[in-house]
């Protein structure tokens, strides 16, 4: 990697990218890892908030 | 729109609202408070949402000034000593063993708040960097650059190189890694 000498806050446009394997298999965990929530039941207590609010409303 | 389309489509987005707070609040009670508060939000301000705009950006937005607003009054302490947050996320590590979620956790709580979350919008929760970029009040350029960092630090974290995503081929990698697709 050649290392210009770039001060932190400069117009330098983005921060180094990583090697774009590396950005598949980072992109692949981090699905992963969120599927793992997203895929969670959504818990009783945000069914009855919205319940609660459509009721007051109408 | 019709109350009841609303709440079909708020239910319809809870699923990846909810994990955006949990990975953003770093537990999930907390995260939790925060969804119960944007939906609340969300319910109350109904009308200043345009039908067929990007609702999941809309609760996000929600969310994160939220989320901000929370940490700012109740100060720093909601930071753990050492700056990490401790990710109690309720998820199951995987069952191929190719990755250990807890590592994720542990690596994205490692991350600074404004990496993680342009990371985690961008990443994972399938915004264009334009939508993340309006989420979080900032420049497009900025999201970018802040996703960039965020990922070279979790490479770091969970040591990933080259080599240990497709085999030893470091060489001919680091001749593509400058290249721009």
């Amino acid at each position: 990697m050649t290392s210009k000498p770039t001060k932190p806050h400069t117009k330098s446009k983005t921060a180094a990218r990583v090697p774009t394997t590396v950005e598949r298999s980072l992109g692949q965990q981090l699905k992963t890892y969120y599927d793992g929530i997203t895929n969670q039941e959504i818990p009783d207590r945000f069914l009855q908030l919205l319940q609660e609010l459509d009721e007051k409303t109408s | 729109m019709s109350s009841h389309d609303f709440k079909r489509d708020l239910l319809a987005a809870m699923p990846s609202l909810r994990a955006f707070a949990i990975s953003l609040a770093g537990k999930v009670d907390r995260a939790d408070d925060l969804v119960q508060e944007t939906l609340t939000k969300a319910w109350a301000h109904q009308n200043s949402y345009t039908p067929g705009t990007n609702l999941r950006a809309w609760l996000f937005t929600i969310l994160r000034n939220e989320f901000y607003t929370t940490l700012r009054k109740r100060g720093r302490e909601v930071e753990d000593a050492d700056g990490e947050i401790a990710l109690n996320v309720g998820v199951h590590p995987s069952q191929d063993g190719h990755m250990d979620m807890n590592d994720m956790k542990s690596a994205l709580a490692k991350l600074p708040a404004d990496q993680r979350e342009a990371l985690l919008l961008v990443s994972a929760s399938d915004m264009s960097y334009e939508e993340a970029a309006a989420i979080c009040g900032v420049a497009v350029g900025t999201i970018k650059s802040r996703v960039n960092r965020a990922r070279a630090k979790l490479a770091d974290l969970l040591h990933l190189t080259d080599g240990s995503v497709y085999g030893p081929d470091a060489g001919t990698m680091a001749a593509l890694t400058n290249q721009r697709p």
